[in-house]
């Protein structure tokens, strides 16, 4: 198969799974399967019945759709050769779990691979994410395949998603309002959104393998020897290799746990921020650390109260607040994406460049009942000593990425669990920091707020979120999943 | 306050059974630091002392096993090498006995003579803010007192709403007057007298030998125009000739160098996973880390002169002359405490050495990242053996091929067997934004800059 053109980088959507490109915010209920291969030959051939459904990124479906990821030890036991499984980026191989890995990310103490339910004794192999409109359309999907691969594979996990009133997770936030626009994107999708960003389309590369990155580049992608594709499924590179990460893209996935009372009633007992009530003072100091109000109006626009005409702002930016004293420098949507503020001695120009080449596309789904269906916050303290608040609840936190290392991994690294972002001295993630032991010569305990005449700090934050789960996927283009399924020519 | 900042660079050649010795020894200093005392010394920064590995250049010539040590130290040289002759002397004659020409016995003078003598150049850069280890501790130590001061009038209530910055400030000042140990506070930032010279005299000299040939050049022949003479006319013509020269031979470089690159066949290839996972284990802190990539340059003749050419140009940009518009644009990597090049053996091997925030990969990808980043970084870089190709020194190279400049800084890093960086808990920025806040506490500010300065807190 001859390489099409790439140079105008209008995506192969075709070729590509359609959770790129989409959310499936319209289809509600949805479930991942994360399974272990029990028959590799089984296995391929229920690859094989899936193929047709597997959703593209050319269709919006309306009722049903259907993805699916490997691992790294996913494709070795589906017996892909081990010289083309090398071939993938070394973060992919080695895993989320990897100690050095993890260390460098953060995941320590509670966060440690170790305490985790999945993902380091039991690795999934496979995760098959399954979209649709209705709980009862989805609970019969989930029985054909359960009956279809039966014999091929073995779940370890059914990981139930649930969707939350005014797409807010649990803490009561409105969530996925910055999303990166991707160049190369059909116009009405984008015009769909009516919403501008802080900056323009990010290049294809940044998110789908096989198109130029930011640097007007390639991101490595993995690659097979022409033999060990004979029925010509993939695209040849200039090198005379078939290439098997075009139009795929990595998929990153760990599961969080949040606690949501415990954030609360952090916020309730130790807020000292402006407030007509004990709610309003909670409220503002949670959209202090957050950076957006639980509405979504972000504290650059909208610095005193909540405003439900800027809840979709999002073409903001953080130079003119260059101190911090509307939208902190710790919070955590400006240590996630500090746009044109990478720092005071890097000019705007500069800190959007880079900014831009740590970016992902974030595809994930909260879990676990609401503690307030409602989602309002007020609604969410009055419910704090309820019994019915234990069970768990949190995110299915999956983002999208061409480059593990350079874009979930710097960020999670650099940004989110540094205690020195920004300049800044003890303070981690306020939302989802990893606190690290009280003897560490680096804690990351405090958030500052910075203010007029002079910051409030708060002290000794717990951690409200807990990975209990996590692995690198590669979500295939359809071209390389028949290649994995090894579809006859 | 403000003291020059530079590297320390001793390079000597280790005898044939002398590398599995200096690691023997290296692996204990790493183990106990109190053997290498580098935390005793009032002049160091950071130090890295490791092994070199012997190395071919261009599949031919053989590069020696060498021991590398290199400090970041400030203030006088000479101050810095009878510090480590006193501080370290014992541990030093250790490992130096591994090395070639070194003298049994030695004395503290041979000791210092034999530091000195194999001393290196170096393209020094510090983002260290001209201070020094116990100003980086002191300034720290100032910060956590305000700090503590501040939260206890938080738990106090706070300052009332519109209070003065200013105020704010004098409150701040009369607390710290309270508690011993910050008597050194009030005292004056300003630079001493002759700091600027100190910290820039090189490029001052270049510049300025550079202005008074161009001025007498052109005035001079200006002045044959007007009253001809034989003796004028040489020195103008001499004076032409050594421009042309000076062109021509700038030209004819350029041009090998160039050739060389349309030569080049070697292009670094992505290293073996556990290779790059052990290196990424060793630069894993959380906050600084010390990085090295050392190896052959790339063949071609008039390659090695070349890069110490531009390793001089490189050191000159990094010393900025501030205040003079074209060249007051010093080198500014926000993440780099220090960091140096160093041309070695007659120029065919090229070392870089860096204390920075962050971890390998990504440290790596900042020089990258922004645009002019890549060009700036063939510069030097580029000369590494396998380094993608670049054309006319600044282009292409890793503007193009990014994945390679990763390979090829991957395939030539090398683990050091021992670091010394103090500052566990503090990055680069940190410590820019201390030495603000105590460059601040005393000044005369305005209002407005009295606010400033309480936002750093």
């Amino acid at each position: 198969m001859a390489v099409p053109p790439v140079s105008a980088p209008v995506l192969e959507t075709a070729d590509i799974q359609g959770l790129v490109v989409r959310g499936y915010g319209p289809l509600e209920a949805a479930s991942f399967l994360l399974l272990t291969v029990k028959d590799a030959a089984l296995a391929r051939a229920y690859l094989r019945r899936i193929l047709p459904d597997v959703n593209t990124a050319r269709v919006s479906p309306e009722t049903f759709a259907f993805q699916v990821a490997f691992t790294a030890p996913g494709l070795r036991a589906l017996e892909l050769p081990d010289l083309v499984v090398a071939s993938f980026s070394r973060e992919f191989i080695e895993g989320m779990d990897d100690e050095v890995r993890a260390t460098s990310v953060g995941d320590c103490g509670a966060n440690a691979p170790a305490k985790w339910m999945w993902g380091t004794a039991q690795k999934p192999h496979v995760m098959l994410m399954i979209y649709a409109d209705k709980p009862a359309t989805l609970v019969h999907h989930l029985g054909v395949e359960r009956e279809a691969f039966e014999g091929a594979f073995v779940e370890l996990q059914e990981q139930e998603t649930t969707t939350l009133e005014d797409n807010k997770e649990h803490f009561g936030w409105r969530d996925g309002l910055s999303q990166p626009q991707i160049e190369g994107v059909p116009r009405e999708r984008a015009r769909k959104k009516q919403q501008t960003s802080w900056t323009t389309p990010i290049r294809p590369g940044e998110f789908v393998l096989g198109y130029p990155n930011e640097y007007d580049c390639f991101s490595e992608s993995p690659v097979a020897a022409p033999d060990h594709d004979p029925a010509d499924h993939l695209y040849t590179t200039e090198d005379g290799l078939k290439d098997l990460g075009r139009n795929g893209t990595y998929l990153i996935y760990r599961q969080m746990n949040q606690d949501v009372l415990a954030l609360w009633d952090y916020l309730a007992k130790q807020s000292r921020e402006a407030g007509e009530d004990p709610a309003a003072r909670a409220i503002a100091l949670g959209a202090k650390m957050v950076g957006r109000w639980p509405g979504g109006a972000p504290l650059i626009t909208a610095p005193e109260r909540d405003d439900p005409d800027r809840a979709e702002d999002n073409a903001f930016r953080y130079r003119e607040d260059s101190p911090g004293t509307r939208c902190p420098l710790g919070s955590h949507i400006r240590r996630a994406s500090p746009r044109d503020h990478l720092a005071d001695d890097r000019d705007r120009g500069e800190s959007m460049q880079m900014v831009r080449k740590h970016q992902m596309i974030r595809r994930g789904r909260a879990f676990g009942p609401p503690i307030a269906k409602s989602m309002d916050p007020r609604e969410i303290l009055a419910a704090r000593g309820r019994p019915d608040c234990e069970p768990p609840r949190g995110l299915h936190f999956i983002c999208l990425v061409g480059h593990i290392s350079r874009q979930f991994e710097f960020v999670q690294r650099a940004w989110m669990s540094s205690a020195n972002f920004l300049g800044l001295f003890k303070d981690g993630d306020p939302i989802i920091g990893a606190r690290r032991d009280a003897d560490d010569a680096n804690p990351n305990d405090e958030f500052t707020c910075q203010a007029t005449p002079v910051r409030r700090k708060y002290k000794d934050l717990p951690q409200f979120t807990q990975v209990v789960g996590g692995a690198y996927f590669f979500l295939p283009s359809i071209r390389a999943l028949r290649f994995i399924a090894r579809v006859p020519a | 306050m403000h003291k020059v900042h530079a590297g320390y660079t001793l390079l000597a050649r280790l005898e044939s059974d002398g590398v599995a010795e200096v690691e023997r020894l290296l692996a204990g200093y790493t183990a106990d630091p109190s053997r290498m005392p580098f935390a005793r010394m009032t002049t160091t920064h950071f130090a890295t002392i490791t092994i070199l590995p012997a190395q071919k250049y261009s599949d031919e010539e053989d590069l020696p096993a060498t021991l590398l040590f290199a400090t970041s130290f400030c203030g006088p040289v000479r101050e810095h090498v009878q510090e480590m002759v006193r501080e370290l002397g014992g541990p030093l004659r250790e490992l130096f006995a591994a090395c070639e020409m070194f003298p049994s016995d030695c004395s503290d003078r041979d000791l210092e003579r034999f530091i000195r003598e194999h001393r290196r150049a170096d393209t020094f850069y510090s983002g260290m803010q001209h201070l020094t280890p116990e100003d980086v501790r002191r300034q720290k130590q100032l910060r956590d007192e305000i700090q503590t001061y501040l939260d206890a009038r938080q738990l106090a209530g706070g300052f009332p709403d519109g209070v003065e910055a200013n105020l704010v400030r004098r409150e701040i000042q009369a607390h710290l007057a309270t508690v011993p140990g910050f008597e050194w506070a009030p005292e004056s930032c300003e630079r001493a007298p002759g700091t600027f010279l100190a910290l820039h005299w090189r490029s001052l000299i270049a510049l300025g030998v550079a202005l008074t040939f161009a001025a007498s050049l052109v005035l001079a022949s200006i002045a044959l125009a007007i009253f001809p003479g034989p003796a004028l006319g040489v020195a103008v013509a001499g004076g032409w000739l050594a421009v042309v020269l000076f062109v021509l031979v700038l030209f004819v470089t350029v041009t090998m160098v160039r050739d060389a690159e349309r030569a080049q066949t070697h292009v670094a290839c992505r290293q073996p996973d556990q290779f790059v996972r052990k290196l990424a284990a060793t630069q894993n802190r959380q906050v600084i880390n010390e990085f090295m990539v050392a190896g052959p340059i790339k063949e071609g003749l008039f390659r090695p002169v070349f890069l110490r050419l531009m390793l001089w140009v490189v050191a000159r940009a990094a010393e900025g002359i501030p205040g003079i518009k074209p060249f007051r644009t010093g080198i500014n990597i926000a993440t780099v405490a220090t960091a140096r090049w160093i041309a070695c053996d007659r120029g065919k091997r090229l070392i870089f050495i860096s204390n920075y925030t962050n971890a390998a990969e990504p440290y790596v990808r900042d020089f990258i990242d922004v645009k002019g980043g890549a060009k700036n970084i063939n510069v030097t870089f580029g000369f590494g053996r396998g380094y993608p190709k670049t054309r006319w020194v600044i282009e292409d190279g890793a503007v193009t091929d990014p994945n390679g400049f990763i390979y090829v800084v991957t395939a030539n890093q090398l683990p050091t067997h021992f670091w010394y960086g103090p500052y566990a808990d503090m990055s680069i920025d940190n410590i820019k934004v201390n030495a603000k806040i105590r460059r601040g506490l005393y000044a005369n500010l305005n209002e407005e800059e009295a606010q400033t300065w309480l936002y750093l807190l």
